[in-house]
Order: structure tokens, then C-alpha cells, then sequence
């Protein structure tokens, strides 16, 4: 089974961008620890390996394709609305080190 | 007495006679959005209902939900009214965009009372993580029982007779165990049924739009208008939409349900127990065919955690876009990580973020095969197990939840059977896609508790005749919280 | 010992449909900033992808002009990543299977093995100043093409030719214009080196940042001197990312190392298996347009040489113009040559594009049909060619407006042809005694008398007849 610890949970927030506190990754660990077991009793159900993974919840299949034709939907004052700091129609940020 | 407290097509028939107007309903509504104290509102449409009111289009009248006053879990898109998921990274946020089903119910004439609150982004199950704090349960006045999630505002505003229908999400359960707690009938339809465009994801593969009404034949209704193929949502079904509305003279008495042992045994409580056979009872009256039927136990075990998994793992990688810079709350700092950085950490609540490392864990490459896809592989043996069994059954028919509304401040021994089965098996219908629904079948110490039928896929017309048999037998239909408790 | 370079390539196309690869927003260059977007582009919660047909189709026409297995189902994964010009948070793309697998092209006569292609989506672009950057979402979606070769490209040249051969493709099939400089065609380089005869590949070094057609030569070429420099000095090289600087012509560190970041790659919920039907398929590649090498065959069968026929398909729109010309019944050789030498000149001197040239190719066929029917001089004709750069005239209108026809009257001619005989009965005699070549000079005296307007073949002919008779 997976060894799992405090560090490896704070590099997998960290590169998933956010942080937590130091009780957080106590209880995220216990948590860590409940489910690893459950994984591990899935295991060793029966036929378990011997199948496929499944994404989606039945089989679907589409011939769908979309038509390749433009809709313009919003304009830029839409599209930026939300946006908190906008300059010259453009989204602004510190810069980003290439 | 309040219109507000009829089904829909009483409602309806009200404003055909000229008894009340819409913007009667709304005024009332919105009064009594107002007054709620129950936490169940993120945001209350008041302008816009009114607006909305004052523009309906007369040439509609006929509509049955012309004028009918409802809400949304906040986690659908609505146009220029401000929608957050519960979440503070989405605070202020206000979409451009609207959701299929926000504009299909626009077409109707129904008026969106309001938003209302939901566990943070979909996520949990408790009606307790969302930003605005706790959420209440109207059947408990004294505040002190939940009313489970994530659809917790739609199921109290439904329950308390705010509006007669109100939208969810049920990616776990999150529509059919607050139905449960709540007195509602609560219907997650097939996966693909009503189109996702809007949702905001948790789960994209479980995912799905359900929804609370007092009784089964408004749950029908808004079935009907809601379900069919839309081609903003590539993954919405093109399969032929039933006629929901004559599910009355489905004939029901040849069906054959089965109860699956394990989970119906892991049940602890007997009020529970006795009510749900005395609705086997009911069924098997008519000459229904109750089979008993089996599922290995460690599959049964495995549900909960196959789902959490699953669920975690597209969670993290759904939400990978919230990082207040195209949108939601910015922070400022010297660079563009810092500035996601401080978004996701001050926006995400811990249990959410809890969530999305367990789930960015299991995709990871050294890992994906034995968590990420071996959970999928999990998923493909429940979902086998559950159709195998709707082959020689119409119906799998068990108690939706072991206990009525958990208390706040209760504690759940997480690796009891009763946990890990009775009160988490019903993701295996969002494995599978299969439509399942809650129907109330009777009360505990004041509060109300459910039972689940599960169909196959596209057979909601089978569930719903069922449910709605089993609401003709009962008294539980159109109660409303407040109105019980005086 | 002696070492031997490996040279692995990945092209990004950038492709021009009309819309993007997940969105009905339109694709443009250019336009003004965050015009062009839908919801799904600003990554919107609640915000779904409908796959593009169009872009499949170019996928498909593409993965067959480099002779790729084509997959009958379309599937798409994630790939997760953070950075500023990425919406999601991820990008939608193909790892598990790519549209096409194991290809190839024949690159000077040696086969170069393409490990697969497949579909993705663009990111934003990004404008960088002292201390921001401002984000533009118009290209943020823009289908992509990505071709991965196998590590089999032995140096630069190769290497070079290989991409110019993927752009003619793309280009000869509407799929893209293919412009390294403005972004739409672009090649990252992996490099290694290693003791040649041995199966184990060396240290892999990747290249970014080339942005023209010969700095990939330039670029591969000077890695691989500087990885052989090192291994003979007995160094390590280090597994790293450099960027190609133009100016100094080296290879160089980038200052961000990117280390083997972790995609947590799993298949997109929201996009179901598209089921591609052999109809489809066979249809998307039946219509597609001749891809230059097939072009080529045909101008072979028409009589150019080959030199001749690799210029013209340098460039799909001067083959086009090509093509409409002789469409309308301009002899192929002589075109040829207008196009080859007398446009390109123009079009060099001028810097204009072939699709501003003021001669459309239903001008330029009337012009030449005169030509092949004798009617004109060469000299006139390029006199001609000269009026109709500055105006819309047709040929025969400026023809007769200058009364530059050709003297094509026999008696007008043989008269001349009289002149300089009686004036030169030397030239007979020399005629008499074998010398072929007073034909030639008593033409040439006749065109200057004529200042060129004698019908060059027909004043041939009369001269030697006259000869002969006399």
C-alpha cells in the first residue's frame, strides 16, 4: 500500500496551487489513511483487474460532430466582466516569467 | 393558506380560474424568501422576479408552469443574477451566460424566486460547507438536525413551502437524501436526460440536474419540460423523451422490485425498517413481485469509496479554472502563480481542498493505476452487478437513508456498515446512470425519512409510476415543514 | 568513438477553420483582443466542448498525406497543468489515442517514421511587458495539429526538410498556412547524441523557440556540435530545455527548467466517443484537394521539368494561380515560365503576394493564347505584360490600341524577305554552300526592320523557302 505523509500531501496541494493549514493536513492524512485501505480491499475484490476502467456510466457513442460555423456570442465588455484587472481589453497580470 | 403551499397544477388550475396572479405568487414568495431562516438562499431574484413577472408572455397562459414561482441550487448559470456554487473563490461572480435548464424554464414563464445554497461547489453531503455557513432542516425548528446535501437550500425551500419546485444536483445522492430528510419526492433522472450546460461540474460522469417537488406528478411535470437532447450539451441524450404526464395509467401490478439484503440489512434503525416493508407490503398487495436479491458484500463496501474517488479525482481537475483571474476574487501579487495561488487558498474551503488533493493524488502517474482507474474498474463491476439485477427486476427499491436528518453535531463511525452501505450506496445510480428516486414513506420523531426506487436507464416513467402508487397509499405528499410544526 | 545524432521532432499546426476546436467562437488572426470568444473559451463554470467536424476532417485528410492508421473513434483526455494562458486549467487533447498513429514521409529518399498525430486546443496569448502581461483569449481554443516524429532525423537538414514537407502538406490541404514567423506552424527539437551501432538513445535535450524554417537547421546543427563538443571532453550533458537564440546562433539554457511536470492525464468526461465510420473517413480523404506531390506528378505528365514544377509548388497559391491559368487553355510550359520568372520577378520587386497580383489568371491565359497562336512577339508580349500590371484591359483590347499585331501577311513579308536578299546575294551563296545560320541573321535583320512585329516562325519559314527557291 502507498505510503503517504504530511509532505507529500503539502507538495500535492502546493502544485495543485493552494495551501492548508498544518490541522488540515492532519486530518487530511487520517482521511488519506481510511480511503488507501478502502482502495486496498477493492483490490482484492474478485474480477476487479480483469475488466476495463469505465468513464462513463453506460455505453455512448456519437457520430455528432459539430458544424464548423461561427457563432459569435459575447462581446468583450461580456467577456471580461468578471475579470478584476483589465487593460486595454485585455486581461492583466504580473508578469509571468517565461 | 398560501397557493404556494398546492402542487404545481393546483397552482396552475388557481391562475386558469383567476384566483391568483403570478405576481401574487411571486410577491408571496419572495416575502416569504425573505423571511426564511433557514440559510437556504444565496441570492433572492428580487428585481428580477418581479421583472420577469411583469414581462410574461400572455400567449403562454396556458403553460402549466406559466407564472409558477421556483428556485436553483446555485450552482447553475443564470444570466446576470450572481451565482457562487457556496463557494468564497466564486463570490461576485455573475455569469454571462445562462443554463440550459435556467432557459427552458424561462420559456415556460416560470419566475426564479432565487438561488439557493448548496456544500460548497457540490461537494460533501451535509448542508454545512458551504460559505454562508450551515444550512437548517424547516421540519426541525429547534435547527439542530441537517438536511443533508449538497442540494441543502432547495431542499428547505421546497420543504418550507417558499416554491413548489426546486432545482438540484445529485452527483452522490445530493438530490434523493435531502429529499429524504425533507418530506420531498426527489428525482435524479438517467444520466444524459437533462442537459449539464450550465452546471457547474463536480463530476462530470455522474453529474446530474435533479429536482424537489411535494408530490410525483409535478415531479413529471418539470421532467418533462426539462428532459431531451441539447446540442450545447454533447454528452445530453438523443433517446426519445417519454410522456411523463400519463404515468398514472402506467399499469404497475405486473412489476417486479427487488430489495438488495446487504444494503437493506446494513439499516439499523427499525421505525426505518418496519415503514419500508410496510411499503413492500403495499406493492406486493397489488401483486408486485418482490425478489430478494443479493450483491457481494465487498462490492457493496466499495461503492462509497469507488464514488469518492472517482469524484475527487474530476473535482480537482474541473476546478483547475478557478484562479480569480478571468473570474471570481482576484488577489493581488509579484506573480501570475502568487496570484492563483492566493486565489485558491483563500477561496477553496479546507474540505474542498481536502478533496481535490485526495483526488490529485489518485491521478498521479504512479498512482492512477491503483486508485484513479482501478476505482474506474470498480465502478464497472457495481454498475454490472446493479443492471444484472434490473434485468430480471423493473425496480430496486430500498430505504434511501438508515437514519432521518443527521444531527450537526452528531458523529458517524465512518467504517460501520451502516455508514459505509446504507448511508452511501446510492452513487451506485450515478455510476450507472440510472434514474432513481426518493419518495417519502414515513416520519420519526417529526422527521420525515425515504425510500429510493432505481431504474433502467430511461425508465423514469417506471419510477415514477411506482413512486407515485406508493404516494396514493401514503399520506406524505404536499406536506409542508412549518405548516406540520404549528 | 564516433557519435551519432538523433533528432526527434513535434510540430504544432495551428489550423483555419472557421471556428475553434471546441467552440462556435470564430478563429482569427489578429482581430481585436477578446473579440472572439465564447463561454467555454473563458473556461466558465458550468461551460461544455462541442467537437469540431471540420477540424476532424483536416485531422483526417492530414493523417493520410503522411500515411497514418487512422483511429475509428475520436477520444479525448485531459491534460492538467497550470500556467497563465491556459483557461481550464487543463487542455483538451488527445494522449490515449491519437487520431493517427504511425506514419511516415520520405525525406530525400529515406523514410522518416511518425510516431503519431492528433488534436488539441490553443492556449491564450500572452503579451509581455517590464513587469506585466496582459492576456488575449481570441486565440485560447484555435484547433492544433500535433505531429510527433519518431527520434530518427539524422541532422539538420533532414530535419528542415522534413517540416517544410509537413507545411507544403498543410498548406497544399486548406489545413493551414503553416507561417512559422506568425505562429502557425510550430517545431520543438529533441536532440541526443550517441555512440553510433548502439541501441540506448542519449541524454535528450529539447529545443524551443525556433521560429523559422532555417533556424531549424541552424539550431540542430549547433547542438549537435556543442553535445559532441561535450561527450568528447568527456562531460555530461544535461537533460534539460534550451531555447535557440537568432541573434548569437547558439542554443542556450532557458531560465525556467521545466521539469517532467505530471499531467495526471484521464479521459474527458464530458466529451462522449465520436464514432468515426469508414464513410467518413474515406469521404473527409476523397475530397480533399492534391497535396504537392500530386500536383507534381500531374505538371511531370504535362512536360515541365522538374525544376520548373518544384517552384511553382513552393508556394499553394502561386500553384493555384498556376493551375487557373492553364485551366483556361494557356499552353503549361510557357505559363511555367511566365509565372516562374516574369511574376516571381514582379512580385519580388513589388512585395506583393501572388493573391494581389493585378494580372488574374483569366488575363494572363488570354495573353498567352495569343502568344501560341502567333499573334504576337515575344517582345510584344511582354510589352503588353508591362500595360496589363497598370490596367484592366484584356490582352487583345491593349493589342489592338497599340497596333502591335504581328505582320502575319505572307506578301508583306516575302517582300521583305526580297529586300534583304537582293541586297545581300552573299548570303545566298553562303545559304548554297551550308551555312544554316544566314537563316537566323536575315530573320533578325527583318524583325529590326520591322521593330519586332514580324511573325518570328513565319518569317522562318518564308526566308528558307526563299533561300531554297533561289
Amino acid at each position: 500500500m502507498k505510503k503517504v505523509n504530511k509532505e507529500i500531501l503539502k507538495e500535492a496541494a502546493n502544485k495543485m496551487l493552494f495551501d492548508m493549514s498544518e490541522e488540515q493536513y492532519a486530518t487530511l492524512l487520517k482521511e488519506f489513511d481510511v480511503i488507501l485501505k478502502q482502495m486496498d480491499l477493492i483490490s482484492q475484490i474478485e474480477g476487479v483487474d480483469d475488466v476495463e476502467p469505465m468513464t462513463f456510466p453506460y455505453p455512448v457513442y456519437t457520430t455528432y460532430l459539430r458544424e464548423d460555423v461561427v457563432k459569435e456570442t459575447l462581446t468583450q465588455e461580456e467577456a471580461l466582466k468578471n475579470a478584476k484587472d483589465v487593460s486595454h481589453g485585455m486581461i492583466k497580470l504580473p508578469k509571468v516569467v517565461k | 393558506m398560501s397557493y404556494l403551499d398546492q402542487s404545481i397544477f393546483e397552482i396552475h388550475q388557481a391562475i386558469i380560474n383567476g384566483l391568483v396572479t403570478p405576481l401574487e405568487l411571486v410577491q408571496e414568495a419572495l416575502k416569504l424568501a425573505k423571511e426564511d431562516n433557514n440559510n437556504a438562499f444565496e441570492y433572492i431574484c428580487e428585481k428580477e422576479a418581479i421583472e420577469q413577472v411583469k414581462n410574461l408572455d400572455l400567449s403562454k397562459k396556458d403553460n402549466l408552469l406559466w407564472g409558477i414561482p421556483y428556485a436553483l441550487k446555485d450552482n447553475l448559470s443564470t444570466k446576470d443574477i450572481p451565482t457562487c456554487a457556496s463557494s468564497k473563490i466564486l463570490e461576485g461572480y455573475v455569469p454571462v451566460y445562462s443554463a440550459e435548464v435556467y432557459q427552458r424554464l424561462q420559456e415556460q414563464g416560470a419566475i426564479l424566486i432565487g438561488k439557493t445554497t448548496l456544500d460548497e461547489l457540490s461537494m460533501g453531503g451535509s448542508g454545512t460547507t458551504g460559505h454562508l455557513g450551515k444550512t437548517y432542516n424547516p421540519w426541525d425548528p429547534k435547527h439542530k438536525h441537517q438536511i443533508g446535501g449538497s442540494s441543502c437550500g432547495s431542499a428547505a425551500v421546497c420543504s418550507a413551502g417558499i416554491v413548489p419546485f426546486a432545482l438540484g444536483s445529485d452527483t452522490g445522492d445530493s438530490v434523493r437524501k435531502p429529499a429524504s430528510y425533507s418530506c420531498l419526492v426527489g428525482l435524479k433522472p438517467t444520466w444524459g436526460r437533462i442537459s449539464r450546460y450550465g452546471l457547474f461540474p463536480f463530476a462530470p460522469s455522474m453529474d446530474h440536474i435533479g429536482f424537489f417537488t411535494r408530490n410525483c406528478m409535478d415531479s413529471a411535470l418539470i421532467l418533462s419540460v426539462l428532459a431531451g437532447h441539447d446540442e450545447k450539451d454533447s454528452t445530453s441524450s438523443t433517446v426519445p423523451v417519454d410522456n411523463y404526464l400519463d404515468i398514472e395509467k402506467t399499469d404497475i401490478s405486473k412489476m417486479r422490485i427487488a430489495v438488495i439484503d446487504e444494503i437493506f440489512d446494513s439499516v439499523q434503525d427499525k421505525t426505518i425498517k418496519d415503514a419500508f416493508i410496510k411499503t413492500l407490503n403495499i406493492l406486493s398487495d397489488l401483486g408486485l413481485e418482490i425478489n430478494h436479491v443479493h450483491m457481494d458484500d465487498k462490492l457493496c463496501r466499495a461503492i462509497y469509496p469507488t464514488y469518492f474517488v472517482i469524484s475527487c479525482a474530476e473535482a480537482n481537475s474541473n476546478n483547475a479554472n478557478q484562479d480569480g483571474i478571468k473570474f471570481g476574487t482576484r488577489y493581488e501579487a509579484e506573480d501570475y502563480e502568487k496570484v492563483m495561488f492566493e486565489a485558491r487558498t483563500n477561496g477553496f474551503s479546507e474540505p474542498i481542498k481536502r478533496r481535490f488533493v485526495l483526488g490529485s493524488y489518485a491521478l498521479l502517474k504512479e498512482n492512477q493505476e491503483d486508485l484513479f482507474l482501478r476505482a474506474q474498474k470498480c465502478r464497472r463491476l457495481i454498475v454490472n452487478c446493479i443492471n444484472e439485477i434490473l434485468k430480471d427486476n423493473d425496480a430496486i427499491y430500498l430505504p434511501t437513508s438508515p437514519t432521518i436528518a443527521p444531527l450537526f453535531d452528531g458523529n458517524k463511525d465512518k467504517l460501520s456498515n451502516e455508514y459505509l452501505i446504507a448511508d452511501n450506496y446510492l452513487a451506485f445510480a450515478n455510476m450507472g446512470g440510472q434514474p432513481s428516486i426518493n419518495i417519502p414513506i414515513g416520519f420519526k420523531d417529526g422527521l420525515p425519512f425515504g425510500g429510493c426506487f432505481t431504474g433502467r436507464i430511461f425508465e423514469e416513467k417506471t419510477i415514477l409510476s411506482l413512486a407515485l402508487f406508493l404516494e396514493k397509499h401514503m399520506d406524505f405528499a404536499n406536506k409542508i415543514a412549518k405548516k406540520e410544526n404549528e | 568513438m564516433e557519435l551519432e545524432p538523433i533528432i526527434g521532432l513535434e510540430l504544432h499546426i495551428e489550423m483555419k477553420t472557421k471556428s475553434k476546436m471546441f467552440s462556435s467562437s470564430a478563429v482569427s488572426f489578429g482581430g481585436v483582443p477578446n473579440t472572439h470568444i465564447d463561454p467555454f473559451d473563458m473556461a466558465f463554470p458550468g461551460t461544455l466542448p462541442l467537437v469540431n467536424k471540420q477540424a476532424v476532417i483536416n485531422g483526417i485528410r492530414m493523417a493520410n498525406a503522411l500515411h497514418m492508421t487512422i483511429d475509428n473513434e475520436l477520444w479525448f483526455d485531459r491534460k492538467n497543468y497550470f500556467y497563465s494562458d491556459l483557461p481550464k486549467g487543463y487542455q483538451i487533447t488527445q494522449e490515449k489515442r491519437p487520431l493517427g498513429r504511425k506514419g511516415y514521409l520520405n525525406i530525400n529518399g529515406r523514410r522518416i517514421d511518425i510516431e503519431r498525430l492528433h488534436l488539441e486546443e490553443d492556449t491564450c496569448k500572452q503579451l509581455h511587458f517590464q513587469d506585466y502581461s496582459l492576456l488575449d483569449y481570441n486565440r485560447a481554443g484555435i484547433p492544433l495539429i500535433e505531429i510527433v516524429s519518431k527520434p530518427i532525423i539524422k541532422d539538420g537538414e533532414e530535419a528542415m526538410r522534413f517540416v517544410e514537407e509537413i507545411r507544403s502538406i498543410a498548406s497544399f490541404l486548406d489545413v493551414s498556412d503553416g507561417k512559422m514567423e506568425e505562429g502557425s506552424l510550430r517545431c520543438d527539437v529533441n536532440v541526443s547524441i550517441h555512440e553510433k551501432g548502439q541501441q540506448s538513445l542519449g541524454v535528450k535535450v529539447e529545443i524551443k523557440n525556433i521560429n523559422t524554417l532555417k533556424n531549424i537547421k541552424h539550431a540542430i546543427d549547433f547542438e549537435i556540435n556543442r553535445q559532441e563538443e561535450l561527450v568528447n571532453k568527456g562531460k555530461r550533458i544535461i537533460q534539460e530545455t534550451r531555447r535557440y537564440d537568432e541573434k548569437k546562433k547558439e542554443t542556450i539554457p532557458m531560465r525556467l527548467k521545466i521539469n517532467s511536470i505530471d499531467y495526471k492525464t484521464f479521459i474527458d468526461p464530458n466529451i462522449i466517443p465520436i464514432k468515426l465510420s469508414e464513410d467518413f473517413i474515406k469521404s473527409a480523404i476523397e475530397t480533399s484537394n492534391e497535396l504537392a506531390s500530386q500536383r507534381f506528378e500531374r505538371y511531370q505528365a504535362m512536360g515541365l521539368n522538374d525544376y520548373d514544377a518544384s517552384l511553382l509548388l513552393n508556394n499553394k497559391d502561386v500553384s493555384d494561380y498556376y493551375d487557373n491559368v492553364i485551366k483556361l487553355g494557356a499552353n503549361p510550359k510557357i505559363t511555367a515560365n511566365w509565372v516562374n520568372v516574369d511574376i516571381q520577378a514582379y512580385l519580388k520587386k513589388t512585395n506583393t503576394d501572388i493573391k494581389d497580383f493585378p494580372i488574374k489568371p483569366d488575363r494572363l491565359s488570354q495573353l498567352i493564347q495569343l502568344l501560341m497562336k502567333n499573334e504576337i512577339s515575344n517582345k510584344q508580349v511582354r510589352d503588353i505584360f508591362t500595360v496589363m500590371l497598370g490596367s484592366n484591359k484584356e490582352p487583345s483590347e491593349i493589342l489592338k490600341e497599340t497596333g502591335n499585331a504581328l505582320i502575319n501577311e505572307e506578301k508583306t513579308l516575302l517582300n521583305l524577305v526580297g529586300e534583304v536578299l537582293d541586297n545581300n546575294p552573299q548570303i545566298i551563296t553562303d545559304y548554297k554552300n551550308g551555312k544554316d545560320k544566314v537563316v537566323g541573321y536575315v530573320v533578325g535583320v527583318i524583325m529590326q526592320k520591322t521593330k519586332g512585329q514580324a511573325n518570328p516562325s513565319l518569317t522562318n519559314r518564308l526566308v528558307k523557302e526563299e533561300l531554297q527557291r533561289r
